[in-house]
């Protein structure tokens, strides 16, 4: 009863806490807490987060910045950083065409794949948010997420096999005698696509099911009763409204996929004219860094602006279909 | 004084009303400017069952949060047998707390649910098995120990919610709207073991609840709150018999409203049309606002019926027109519209005139209730002044008796 | 419609056939989903060196040598280290977290939680150039700690947003239910929030173990000789040695992180935060 009855109480005053605590609730015995409780308004929540602050700081914005101090280096002939900054590595950056085609290349490959994994995910994830509980659906899962589990290196090697000269694609090509003799499929563009879809399809189809697993059912029994036929339902009621999940798994799946290079590099080879590869091959081959930074730097922008343009885009159409 | 298990059980049965128990002083609370919650003054007594009842948004529930130590006012204090609470976490405050939708922790059994709160203090494996044990008789349950919360009904959720938060022993037992949930029967049934365990326990229950039926059963007292206000503080007799304001008389029993200008002779013009109030005499001129229940509301057919069609006691105040009737099992409701805009709803076991007639109704002159005239100039002002009261932020500083929102003080 | 009895057996079976030719893409896309690790699986059985699909012979001979082999086992002795430290650290950091981006009431909290998030996003050749070059400074190239600290980047975001997910679908209730129960914020977090995120917790850990299991877009970079893991060693041999002993090991690797997801699938359901 100590403090004056109009004493306005606004935030963490220290006078008061762990006495009138003691009195109130002293038996409880865990001083410790009485402390801990005590509500840091404003700020609740951040302690927890700061070891990860500070872990990301320093291993994802540090380095990334160290990355773009790189890239404005200039190099001597032999390829070692000089003093001093220049835009010189992004100048050849945009003008060698070794690398300004591999981004046009890796923005080209990323969309297609993008669209394809859309496609492809939809049926996918349409049959697994319709299949009923037990056994079927939990295979279904299984085979989704089993290639998510598996080392991209295990995924890629797998076709390898599949495309190798004596793999089976090969084979059935020739039994069918489509081919005289076995093709050379593993450098194609092709099989490059057909990797990098198995890699990022997973990601289309998790967030395609949440979307159409949270379609009310009454939604379709409505449209039917309205006389609309399954097809007509499908196109009018089932995929607007899972448009968000279309977005969701569009925005995932198109960075992973300008980034890729471990990939198209075990299915395609080196020489495969994809951004990642080209930084890859100028930090182990060349060991020129700072043209390798500026020009994955430039393929981070690239995503960005690609990420952000998808967002907006799926945006616009959302408010089209809602208003 | 929770982990003192005699401080609960000697408690009266009956209400020591000498003795307050929680002191509410000045109670503000809000966000960015805007109050939710302005209580001048709110005593709890040791031992009563005191509802707080308003519509929602009326902050029943800021002020139940407010006691819990959920929310931090930004002015006034609560003190609980004189020790000021403002500082004092939630956890170390030693009040039971029945949620609303139970929140019974899905990741223990019932048994360990009860047993929480003890295992925080530290009380012997012995005594907690038996207080656990107990407190699930309390409520009938003790059979059901061993079992998740998910595998019980919604009425045996809420009987381990009340089982838990009694099994500390609090003084002072918290409710939010812990009935809404359930269907109605099993709410009555409720309603009826909660009062029966307060009294056996004669323990304090503070009860939030938009129900007004459920507060007049149950409470001893029932504080009725609209914008973050107090507008009445009383037993549900008091409550219902002299509602303080308007919003009172509307809210709990949903009485005819009649406002208009009053004559020396108790006459009062309504919409045009004039009315026999009831009352000798009302201030000539004057605005007055009268309620009437809708059950004490009498019907006779016939714009001017014989004055025996009234029972003693009530006569004949006016004539209108039936507009709405219906049958709701124990009784008739019918509406009368009496003039444009003016209409008097009215509770009668006889079936009223048909649809379009002609009818008269009547009441006594111990019927009617005299709401915010001359009797009551502030509360008239007061009431108004709720919606935007922006005159004083900062409620500590200025704690007026003259903003009293207690319109029947609890003396 | 008294002569309907036979009737409608051929709409009836009409929609039949729609109704299959509807399932046809989904069953074509799920099979595409699996082929190239059933092929893998299959062609680790192969009893002669070539890898030819389907194999030639059935025989266990390069799992035999695989494990008999003194660079692979010391690989996996190094994955199985990293998926412990990997996992204790990013589960301890990331539920925090990700507890703390939900409930958490503090200015930035939004641009956190994309932070917390952003790693994946970027391409993963940037952040392998990144701590490359950064590693490279410190001498954390081709050592474990490196390696410890690029799989725990490249996992946390997974950790923070399974978490998250549990977060939000914790009541706050529970926790003040707790509190006016006597319990403290430390006791609330420990008998209340964390039992109750737990599902979220251990998608996570799962997410981070097969993460590190099977990282390579980083560890291609910042290990060396001395630090190969199974993934690296697999990468490397595939680009230069073509034999069933690759295809035996990845079949492990894949054993593994099936393991992982069954055993910690006997304490949640998985699906639910994914």
């Amino acid at each position: 009863m100590s403090a004056p009855a109009t004493a306005p109480v606004d935030g963490p005053t220290d006078k008061t806490g762990d006495k009138t605590g003691g009195e109130t609730g002293g038996e409880t015995g865990d001083k410790t807490a009485g402390k801990t409780a005590r509500k840091r308004y404003g700020v609740r929540g951040l302690l927890p987060v700061t070891p990860v602050v500070v872990f990301l700081l320093a291993l994802f914005v540090v380095p990334l910045v160290r990355v773009f101090a790189l890239s404005l280096h200039p190099v001597d002939a032999n390829g070692y950083p000089l003093d001093g900054y220049s835009f010189v590595q992004y100048r050849r950056v945009f003008t060698e065409s070794f690398f300004s085609e591999a981004l046009w290349h890796s923005l080209g490959t990323a969309l297609l794949v993008t669209v394809l994994c859309v496609l492809l995910g939809f049926p996918a994830a349409y049959a697994l948010s319709r299949a009923r509980q037990g056994v079927v659906r939990t295979l279904l899962f299984v085979a989704v997420v089993s290639p998510l589990l598996t080392s991209v290196v295990v995924r890629s090697y797998g076709w390898v096999v599949l495309f190798s000269a004596n793999g089976a694609v090969n084979r059935v090509l020739v039994g069918l005698g489509l081919l005289d003799q076995p093709a050379r499929l593993l450098t194609s563009y092709f099989v490059v696509v057909v990797s990098v879809v198995h890699v990022m399809l997973p990601f289309a189809i998790l967030p395609l099911t949440t979307a159409l697993g949270g379609i009310d059912d009454n939604l379709r029994r409505a449209s039917r009763s309205l006389g609309a036929g399954p097809v007509r339902t499908f196109w009018k009621v089932t995929v607007p409204l899972s448009l968000p999940g279309i977005a969701v798994g569009a925005t995932v799946v198109f960075p992973l996929a300008m980034g890729i290079y471990i990939t198209p590099l075990l299915v395609g080879g080196a020489n495969q004219p994809l951004a990642g590869l080209r930084v890859y091959s100028q930090i182990t081959s060349v060991f020129d860094y700072p043209v390798a930074a500026a020009l994955s730097l430039t393929l981070l922008v690239l995503t960005l602006l690609g990420v952000s343009a998808l967002g907006t885009g799926f945006r616009f159409w959302e408010r089209r279909l809602h208003g | 004084m929770t982990s003192d298990p005699e401080a609960a059980g000697e408690a009266p049965a009956t209400p020591a009303p000498a003795t307050p128990h929680i002191e509410i002083e000045n109670l503000a609370a809000g966000y960015e400017g805007q109050r939710v919650l302005d209580v001048d003054r709110l005593s709890i007594r040791r031992g009563e069952f005191l509802s707080i009842l308003g519509p929602s948004g009326c902050g029943k529930t800021t002020l139940l949060n407010s006691l819990a130590g959920f929310v931090t006012p930004t002015g006034g204090r609560i003190t609980l047998d004189g020790v000021d609470l403002t500082d004092v976490p939630t956890h170390r405050r030693g009040l039971g707390l029945v949620f609303q939708n139970y929140a019974l922790f899905p990741h223990m059994t019932v048994a360990d649910n009860v047993a929480y709160g003890l295992r925080v203090r530290r009380v012997e494996r012995a005594e907690r098995d038996e207080r656990v044990t107990e407190s699930l008789r309390l409520v009938g349950l003790e059979q059901y120990a061993g079992r998740r919360p998910k595998q019980l009904s919604g009425g045996q959720q809420q009987r381990v919610a009340v089982a838990r938060a009694l099994a500390t022993r609090p003084a002072v037992l918290l409710l939010d709207e812990p009935l809404s949930n359930l269907d109605a029967k099993l709410r009555r049934e409720m309603r009826v073991e909660l009062r029966e365990l307060q009294q056996r326990l004669g323990i304090t229950m503070v009860f939030v609840t938009h129900d007004q039926e459920e507060a007049m059963s149950l409470s001893d007292r029932i504080a009725v709150m609209n914008g973050g206000r107090v507008e009445q503080l009383g037993s549900p007799t008091e409550v219902y018999r002299t509602p303080a304001t308007r919003f009172v008389a509307e809210f709990i029993g949903a009485a005819n409203i009649l406002e208009g200008a009053g004559a020396a002779d108790g006459t009062l013009v309504v919409g045009g049309v004039r009315l026999d109030s009831g009352l000798a005499s009302l201030r000539d001129g004057a605005p007055v606002t009268l309620a009437v229940r809708p059950e004490r509301v009498v019907l006779a057919p016939g714009g001017a019926p014989d004055p025996a069609a009234f029972p003693a006691g009530s006569a004949a105040r006016g004539s209108g027109i039936v507009g709405y009737r219906a049958f709701t099992g124990e009784a008739w409701q019918a509406q009368i519209v009496v003039a444009e805009g003016v209409a008097l709803n009215a509770r009668t076991a006889q079936e009223p005139p048909a649809v379009g007639a002609s009818v008269s109704f009547g009441w006594g002159p111990d019927d009617v209730i005299r709401l915010g005239d001359d009797a009551g100039d502030d509360a008239g002002d007061d009431a108004g002044d709720n919606a935007g009261d922006d005159a004083g932020d900062d409620a500590g500083d200025d704690a007026g008796d003259d903003r009293s929102s207690l319109r029947k003080p609890a003396a | 419609m008294a002569d309907t009895s036979r009737a409608p057996r051929s709409p009836r079976a009409l929609r039949r056939a729609g109704r299959v030719a509807a399932w046809l893409p989904a069953a074509a896309v799920f099979v595409f989903l699996l082929a190239p690790l059933a092929v893998l699986a299959l062609s680790s059985l192969n009893s002669t060196s070539s890898l030819s699909f389907p194999p030639s012979g059935l025989s266990l001979r390069w799992y035999g040598e695989v494990l008999s082999s003194q660079d692979w086992l010391v690989s996996f002795r190094l994955s199985g280290v990293l998926v412990l430290l990997v996992v204790l650290t990013t589960v301890t950091i990331g539920t925090l977290a990700g507890y703390g981006l939900v409930r958490g009431d503090f200015p930035g909290r939004g641009v956190l939680s994309g932070l917390a998030l952003a790693p994946l996003m970027v391409p993963e050749i940037i952040i392998a150039l990144g701590l490359l070059y950064y590693f490279q400074g410190l001498g954390l190239v081709n050592t474990l700690p490196g390696l410890w600290l690029a799989h725990s980047l490249v996992a946390l975001p997974f950790v923070i947003r399974t978490v998250m997910v549990s977060a939000q679908a914790l009541d706050p209730t529970l926790e003040r239910a707790a509190a006016t129960l006597g319990a403290g914020r430390a006791r609330t977090f420990l008998t209340v929030t964390l039992p109750l995120l737990r599902p979220g917790i251990l998608a996570g850990a799962v997410f981070a173990a097969v993460t590190s299991l099977g990282e390579v877009a980083v560890s291609a970079l910042v290990s060396g000789s001395n630090t190969t893991t199974v993934p690296v060693r697999i990468f490397s041999a595939v680009q230069f040695q073509l034999d069933p002993s690759v295809a035996a090991v990845s079949t492990l690797l894949m054993l593994a992180s099936v393991l992982v997801l069954v055993a910690v699938d006997r304490f949640t359901n998985f699906s639910e935060v994914l």
